[in-house]
């Protein structure tokens, strides 16, 4: 209810230019800031109900909360061998899922984590440091460098129309998932992000996924990232190499 | 007003709950003014017909129409009055049990029970209304076949929590439905509006259905909850609320997750709205069918139902059972020897 | 300039390897005008930002045969350079199977740089003048002493908790001390932040300016807590909250570090920092590590993703112990 009056009072994504959103000395949106999303595509960007977690001792911590989804039209246009994998996938979440290494989220799912990240921007670069897992990336808007080589995190180049920041992200390896649901993707994937400031506080966040090993067509995810207001907000460290060291290396600890 | 029990175990043992009858104090006065044809329900700022304030729906009318009272739709005063009266005297929970277990069978005395006292204003003789009969009617065989699979698991000794039925484990209870329908004790309700939604919050089991009422589509169909999906919209005085989107799970006097629910909320006098549901669930009900009753006034407050926070009778109705398996396998080598 | 490892499998085997003391070769260093004016950011910060490496072959303390010897010559730079580059060639094939095997990372994975820090310094610790780490205090003695008894305790690699921060993809930390390859940071202004990405490992700091406080005492993060500020030209960035197992160069959780920033002309900024530990130090030491402005971009350095290495060190360890309990039941019969 209360989000629905929020809403109310705000105008609707993809009008075109905000006069109240803050700019920089170059006349950009300012997006400097922490952002978060809250949602629950982490676990499943499609809709989805609650559901039990899959480690008995974690109770109601360790459960999924239900959600709308942030597909559009709901469905992701699987190829049926990918479709087969999806499953597999899901059904292996549990020890398959990257997330659960604390490996590096790739993107977009880095920006649906539950956990912050923020915007440095400039007319060159634009910095988003991700609290998750301590990771980055650069954004390139003028010069960008080759990518060397496949990453988890794309190597992104962006530009800015009217006042959407575009940004294009290739170079992915084939190890990240989109989600905990065992959404997933190869090494062909391609990113397209389109950040829009709704209000000073609130950005549409629309990406387009493409890559034609896993989906028939490409598809497109959309939401809301809001600005993270507490004074004195700042990321803390989720140093999470720590926490999974035990699962990763117990096996070959000293008995 | 009877006490509402505030939830110190939370959780009857067993499942008589739904249909039994009742007991104790004064009731909570619905004044039977006959619903005036002309009243018509104050408005709430931005126009809606108000239906803000707490209520209880408890009554001693029973879902389905007695065998007793078959081709009898209606109650006449006299008979009203003297049905509760004999309910009251069935019911009573504070007599001592003419053996120690009847004894302790009514450890949940009436301090315990909210029932209520009295019959549904209407003084129908069951809140199902429709099929005439006052009978749900019958299942599909493919739903009949789910029924005896749950009452399998239900006449056995539960060998999991997952066996002992939803309001045992504290997850679903009839007054939260939907439909929303009186139980043992704390149906009560509180119902607040705001431009665009109707919410309703549920005592037991401190569940608030927030049901709006823009013209937003259901839930995709892949999302299932055990309370579906709600919405709402105004026909003259009347709310209507449509809910899908069941789990297979909540399976509602027999339904599947396709049921679709439609709910009807008139108030018809200051004291009183009438509350109207149609179940339709073609693969489980052979036809549909319509159930009704009223919802009084009641002064409160609502009271917090922490049922699995004090849910002690989950771990000892398990560990009976299990008590009981090792007894029973004691017995059993002997019994052979 | 040499490639750098794109992080294929992050982690040398043997960790231990060199971090300091190896010297050079290389391009002309800067030279540094006192008048020369750093550009401004649109809100008026001296502009610090670009890409930069600290790889140097400075050794970090000044080794016992340079004592008392504070700068090098302009002749001893070349000569130093020049013997460091030999003794740190990892694409030589001599000496026997093992050695062969321990240059299994080859010079292609290097980027020490090939040259001593412009100063001519022979340590990049610079105070105190001898170039060396204070002393401990008793405490700080203690808590090393500890330390090395867990080590001599412990096996080499008994449990990941025995390989360093940076071997376990932690961090590699902040001071930003040089290394031996991806020594490499952006550094992005906003006004209010500075951010300092480092490519090892990929850990963004984003330094607010605003004055606000620190983070409360019981918030503790591996890079601690840094806020900064601007004293003229330089950046000075303070840093507490440290845990205790940060543990740079033996100091403790109440580690305060400052950091200042200067740029001195277009191709460097001279950082500086000062190690202020009285539990652990018996004074305050300051180091210099120039920071060179360099035109590669920074590249990913998935560390933990591709860590192997933490297998096979562990994996090592427990086949070394078998092996060794083999032997023993062998012998015994």
């Amino acid at each position: 209810m209360i989000v629905g009056l929020l809403l109310a009072a705000i105008p609707a994504a993809g009008q075109a230019p905000v006069s109240k959103v803050r700019r920089t000395a170059d006349g950009k949106p300012d997006l400097n800031g922490i952002w978060q999303a809250l949602n629950t595509a982490n676990w499943d960007v499609q809709g989805h109900a609650a559901q039990a977690g899959q480690v008995i001792a974690l109770g109601a911590v360790g459960a999924t909360p239900g959600g709308l989804g942030v597909v559009e039209g709901g469905e992701i246009p699987y190829l049926p061998a990918a479709a087969a994998k999806k499953k597999e996938n899901f059904a292996k979440r549990l020890t398959e899922d990257p997330e659960i290494k604390c490996y590096m989220p790739g993107v977009p799912r880095a920006n649906y984590m539950p956990f912050p990240f923020q915007i440095v921007q400039t007319p060159k670069v634009i910095l988003m440091a991700y609290e998750f897992a301590s990771a980055s990336r650069t954004i390139y808007m003028d010069k960008a460098p080759p990518s060397p080589a496949d990453t988890w995190m794309g190597h992104s180049v962006g530009h800015w129309q009217g006042d959407t920041l575009v940004v294009d992200v290739t170079s992915f390896n084939d190890q990240t998932w989109f989600d905990r649901a065992g959404d997933f993707h190869s090494d062909a994937l391609h990113v397209v992000e389109r950040y829009t400031p709704l209000s000073p506080d609130a950005l549409t966040y629309e990406v387009t996924i493409e890559d034609p090993n896993v989906f028939s067509r490409p598809w497109k995810m959309s939401m809301p990232l809001y600005r993270r207001l507490e004074k004195n907000a700042q990321l803390l460290e989720f140093k999470c190499v720590e926490f999974v060291e035990e699962l990763m290396y117990g096996h070959l600890r000293k008995k | 007003m009877s006490h509402q029990c505030v939830a110190w175990a939370g959780v009857l043992a067993v499942s008589w709950l739904a249909g039994a009858p009742l007991a104790a104090q004064a009731p909570p006065v619905a004044k039977t003014r006959p619903a005036a044809k002309t009243w018509a329900a104050p408005r709430t700022p931005d126009g809606q017909p108000d239906l803000q304030g707490l209520w209880t729906n408890s009554t001693i009318t029973p879902f389905e129409r007695p065998k007793e009272m078959a081709g009898k739709e209606f109650l006449t005063e006299r008979e009203a009055a003297d049905y509760e009266k004999q309910v009251a005297e069935n019911s009573n929970r504070d007599r001592r049990g003419a053996t120690a277990e009847a004894d302790v069978a009514g450890a949940y005395n009436d301090f315990w029970f909210d029932r209520g006292t009295k019959v549904v204003a209407s003084r129908r003789t069951s809140i199902v209304v429709d099929p005439p009969d006052g009978r749900i009617p019958a299942l599909t065989p493919e739903a009949q076949k789910a029924a005896a699979a749950r009452a399998e698991v239900a006449r056995r000794p539960p060998t999991g929590p997952e066996d002992t039925g939803l309001p045992v484990r504290c997850i679903l209870w009839p007054t939260v439905g939907p439909p929303m329908l009186p139980s043992g004790y704390n149906n009560n309700y509180q119902i607040v509006q705001t431009p665009g939604y109707v919410v309703i919050s549920i005592e037991m089991i401190h569940d608030v259905r927030v049901i709006p009422l823009d013209g937003r589509t259901h839930l995709p169909p892949s999302i299932r909850q055990w309370m579906g999906d709600s919405r709402g919209h105004w026909e003259g005085e009347t709310l209507v609320v449509d809910t899908t989107n069941f789990t297979g799970k909540t399976a509602f006097r027999g339904a599947d997750q396709n049921l679709h629910l439609i709910e009807r909320f008139t108030r018809t006098d200051p004291d009183t709205i009438l509350y109207q549901f149609a179940v339709d669930d073609p693969t489980a009900f052979t036809k549909p069918w319509k159930g009704e009753l009223s919802i009084r006034k009641t002064p409160g407050p609502i009271y917090e139902y922490a049922c699995h926070e004090g849910n002690y009778s989950m771990a000892y109705m398990l560990e009976g059972a299990r008590t009981q398996e090792k007894a029973s396998a004691r017995a059993a080598p002997e019994g052979s020897r | 300039m040499k490639p750098r490892s794109v992080a294929l499998a992050a982690v040398p085997v043997a960790a231990a390897l060199v971090f300091l003391a190896a010297p050079a070769a290389g391009q002309t260093p800067a030279s540094k005008a006192k008048t020369w004016t750093a550009p401004r950011t649109p809100d008026g910060q001296a502009d610090l930002q670009g890409n930069w490496t600290n790889g140097t072959i400075t050794p970090f303390e000044r080794p016992a045969e340079l004592a008392g010897k504070q700068f090098f010559t302009e002749q001893e730079v070349v000569d130093y350079e020049k013997s460091v580059l030999q003794r740190n060639n990892a694409d030589r094939r001599d000496g026997g199977a093992e050695a062969d095997v321990g240059r299994a990372y080859n010079d292609s994975w290097y980027d020490r740089g090939a040259r001593v820090v412009p100063t001519r310094r022979t340590s990049l610790v610079v105070d105190p003048p001898d170039g060396k780490i204070p002393a401990f205090t008793p405490e700080g003695q203690k808590k090393a002493d500890a330390r090395a008894e867990v080590r001599r305790v412990h096996g080499p690699a008994d449990t990941w908790e025995d390989r360093s921060l940076w071997e376990r993809c932690i961090t590699r930390g902040v001071p930003m001390v040089p290394g031996p390859y991806n020594n490499n940071y952006q550094i992005v202004q906003t006004p209010g932040q500075v951010a300092i990405l480092h490519e090892m490992i990929h850990d963004a700091r984003v330094i607010p300016l605003d004055g606000r406080p620190h983070l409360p005492a019981n918030v503790r993060q591996w890079m601690g807590d840094s806020r900064g500020h601007w004293e003229g030209n330089t950046l000075v960035v303070d840093t507490t909250n440290f845990t205790d197992k940060t543990n740079f160069r033996g100091s403790g959780e109440n580690l305060h570090l400052i950091e200042r920033f200067t740029r001195t002309d277009r191709d460097t900024i001279l950082y500086e920092f000062t190690v202020d530990d009285p539990a652990t130090f018996t004074k305050p030491w300051t180091v210099q590590a120039p920071l060179v402005k360099t035109e590669d971009a920074i590249f990913e350095y998935a560390c933990h993703e591709g860590n192997y290495a933490m297998l096979g060190i562990l994996a090592g360890a427990r086949a070394e112990e078998k092996a060794a309990a083999a032997a023993a039941k062998q012998g015994a019969k």
